[in-house]
């Protein structure tokens, strides 16, 4: 019983150090750059600066940020798709900062800055 | 195999130099007998090593069948693997993407979808609570077909499924409510 009880506790902290860890993780940046989702999909790898990503936006395509092959969608702080500022960083390598989250098989970053 | 050849030629021997019961046939001399024996047994061996080989070979086809069958099977819940799309249908509604993330949904209809896609946001297709954008055949992000059935609570859509970059995107074949 004694054994079974310290076996217990030991997994119980070890999940709450792995959370803990997570949460380390979903609060720092990640570096990449902004796609064009399309592409992704048919595998063209386009490289999409401003000018493109500004004529996708206006043709309503999606637009995402693509680090180290992962794919996420941003958000602003107000919730609604940053496509804007996905726009203007366009091109170049940056840093979002903010929170990585999931939700119904949705990975997503609520950007607080662009570096 | 030499053990059994062996024993089978003394069998065969013995066998042949067993009591004769017809005495009009002329006694054979020893050595013929020894070869009558000797060819017996290579024509046993002869047929039991066909018998084998056809056994062989059976088994081989059998095998190979079956692996091919495997093979489709595993083509067919796979998807095509050099496209890495898995072929399905899926129910479910239109939604806002970012309504699948808060859980609070908005109605939807075409125009509302027109409105949202062209103030960049995306409308994507909720199905057993996993959240897909949803592409045509051409690899063009398709709307137009969602914003179609936008609002109906039962849509069915047809095509193929695929993970990129840890998103779910559907292609879709057919789009009806």
């Amino acid at each position: 019983m004694k054994k079974l009880f310290v076996a217990m506790l030991i997994s119980v902290s070890l999940v709450g150090l792995a959370l803990t860890q997570v949460d380390i993780n979903a609060q720092s940046g990640i570096t990449g750059k902004t796609v064009s989702l399309s592409s992704e999909v048919i595998s063209t790898n386009e490289n999409v600066d401003a000018k493109r990503a500004k004529e996708l936006y206006s043709a309503g395509q999606p637009l995402v940020f693509n680090s180290n092959g992962k794919l996420y969608y941003v958000l602003n702080a107000a919730g609604n798709i940053d496509a804007k500022n996905l726009v203007r960083n366009a091109g170049k390598q940056v840093t979002i900062e903010g929170n990585v989250k999931t939700s119904n098989g949705v990975s997503y970053i609520i950007a607080t800055s662009y570096k | 195999m030499k053990n059994i050849l062996l024993v089978l030629l003394l069998s065969g021997l013995l066998l042949a130099c067993g009591g004769n019961e017809d005495k009009d046939e002329p006694e054979k001399s020893l050595s013929e007998q020894v070869e009558d024996a000797a060819n017996d047994v290579a024509e046993g061996a002869e047929e039991a090593a066909n018998d084998v080989a056809e056994g062989v070979e059976e088994a081989a086809n059998d095998v190979a069948e079956g692996a091919e069958n495997a093979a489709d099977k595993v083509k067919e819940k796979v998807g095509d693997a050099t496209t890495g799309f898995t072929k399905g249908g899926w129910t479910g509604k239109v939604v806002k993407l970012t309504d699948a993330i808060t859980g609070n949904y908005e109605a939807l209809n075409a125009s509302r979808v027109k409105e949202l896609v062209m103030a960049g946001q995306y409308v994507g297709f909720l199905s057993d609570g996993q959240f897909y954008m949803v592409y045509n055949a051409a690899g063009n992000y398709d709307w137009k077909n969602l914003a179609r059935v936008a609002g109906q609570e039962s849509v069915n859509i047809q095509g193929k499924v695929k993970k990129v970059g840890g998103m779910s995107i559907i292609l879709a074949t057919d789009i009806a409510s």
